[in-house]
């Protein structure tokens, strides 16, 4: 277990991300609404570079929206960039690939400094 | 019959005579109806070419066909509902489905109100005719151009003990089926709980779905059935009629299985790619759906080793979703027999000879 302090958190506005190297590791720093999340770079699909890819919302249309098309999610969803896999950037799941995930990192402001917790295994 | 394995045929095809679906029609129909010769119509929609029949079968025959001897020479219409019963009963046929014959190509007339009017009389004629014969089920005829006035013939049938399902035809349609124009059909049928069924036949207007204007018979049949299929069915997924009406029951006949696990293992690859801007609507990957569908296993496809047809069977979404079909009398019909060879395990044949289409257009099995 250790923690990296990454950057100040006043670096990420609301609805963008930062991608930092931390212990030989490439990680995507997310700011949703003034939370953040951390994930791994790394696409489970095929490998490509994930938290580079567009990040964004998605449409929505079924019973929960009465059958209305909305565009939902704003700032959420992330598609990777090589085949467009969308994340959900709340929990790191893929939507269309369900049981495909992001490896997640536990992310902490502290003293207003964004700190990092990587375990042995991810290094 | 056979073996003890009840079985039920989901395409069987009677045959339209002009004169008497005359009696069926209103007027001024009717008047259109009484000036086509009577011999024209005795011929087959299926004979040497796919001949048109001036007001009851336009289509596809242009005669473009080089006219080889040959090939089969038995009658390829049915003489009447107690002939085509006895042919049936002599492959051990219980329960079948009626579709049309002429009428499959429905929706090539220019004058829907033409059109809805002989699938009216259609359905009188079928009805009084053909469904006072034991162990005859119908499928509803539409006219799909006018999907309002196809949704009031379904609602009107709903309740007929023997009428089962309705028909759709997979081509020579213009949008295809998933377009919003045929959603007053579908939320009729789901309503009244009336399942569609999709049913291929020979016609390559429009264009469709790629220059098969080029092809002789065995590619506007042998292909185009199958297309037909894929087409409709990638339209009816990408535009969400599954989420949109989950409880309408569709099943696809004629174009046999092996285009299913092609076109499903296809739309999930898109699905992965599309969900959140294209397909919002699909909560699930696209073959999550395939329980939503009925597929009909006519024309059998035919691979070098038998034991492949189980594989294709089992892709398509498995036994529980494979309904038998013979397309009697029509040239390319399958004996029960042909599905029945093949190494299958006795549930898995039961449910594929009978059981599964039973259930889905409620119909009661022998002795069941
Ligand atoms: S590598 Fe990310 S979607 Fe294929």
């Amino acid at each position: 277990m250790a923690k990296y302090e990454v950057m100040h958190a006043s670096e990420i506005s609301e609805g963008s991300r930062q991608i930092v190297t931390v212990a030989g590791i490439e990680i995507g720093i997310f700011n949703v609404k003034g939370k953040f999340y951390a994930y791994r770079n790394l696409c489970p699909h095929e490998g490509g570079s994930a938290c580079k890819g567009a990040l964004t919302g998605h449409l929505a249309q079924g019973p929960e929206t009465n059958w209305d098309l909305i565009w939902d999610r704003e700032d959420e969803i992330l598609y990777c960039p090589s085949h467009a896999t969308d994340f959900d950037i709340l929990t790191g799941e893929s939507i269309a690939r369900k049981l495909m995930r992001l490896q997640s990192y536990p992310v902490k402001v502290e003293d207003g400094k964004i700190k990092i917790t990587l375990s042995e295994l991810d290094s | 019959m056979t073996n003890n394995i009840p079985i039920v045929d989901c395409d069987v095809h009677l045959h339209e005579v002009a004169e008497e679906l005359a009696e069926y029609c209103e007027m001024p129909w009717r008047k259109a109806l009484e000036t086509i010769d009577p011999e024209a119509t005795r011929v087959s929609t299926l004979a040497y070419g796919d001949p048109i029949v001036p007001g009851l079968a336009p289509g596809a025959g242009d005669g473009s066909d080089t006219p080889w001897p040959g090939g089969i020479n038995r009658p390829l219409t049915a003489e009447s509902p107690q002939k085509c019963r006895q042919d049936l009963d002599s492959m051990g046929i219980g329960p079948a489905i009626l579709f049309p014959d002429h009428l499959l190509k429905i929706n090539l007339f220019n004058d829907t109100e033409y059109a809805m009017a002989l699938a009216r009389a259609y359905n009188r004629w079928m009805a009084d005719k053909w469904l006072s014969v034991p162990n005859f089920y119908g499928a509803i005829c539409t006219a799909a151009k006018d999907p309002e006035g196809s949704a009031a013939e379904i609602r009107k049938y709903a309740n007929h003990d023997k009428m089962v399902c309705a028909y759709l035809p997979a081509c020579a349609v213009n949008p295809l089926f998933g377009d919003k124009k045929y959603w007053t059909i579908y939320e009729t049928a789901q309503e009244v709980n009336i399942p569609v069924s999709i049913h291929g036949l020979v016609s390559v207007w429009p264009v469709f779905p790629m220059q098969l204007q080029e092809f002789n018979e065995v590619g506007r049949h042998g292909f185009g059935h199958s297309l037909q299929m894929c087409a409709n069915f990638m339209s009816i997924m990408s535009n969400g009629i599954p989420a949109r009406f989950p409880d309408l029951r569709i099943s696809f006949n004629e174009g046999g299985l092996a285009w299913v696990p092609w076109l499903i293992m296809r739309l999930n690859n898109e699905y992965f790619e599309w969900r959140g801007r294209l397909l919002p609507f699909l909560k699930e990957r696209p073959s999550h759906y395939l329980s939503n569908f009925l597929f009909s296993t006519q024309p059998a496809e035919e691979p070098d080793d038998p034991s492949d047809y189980i594989k294709v069977i089992e892709l398509a979404g498995g036994p529980d979703r494979i309904i038998y079909a013979s397309d009697w009398p029509h040239h390319d019909f399958d004996h029960p027999s042909r599905i029945l060879d093949y190494p299958m395990p006795d549930d898995a044949k039961r449910k594929v000879m009978g059981q599964n289409a039973a259930e889905f257009y409620g119909i009661a099995l022998p002795g069941g």
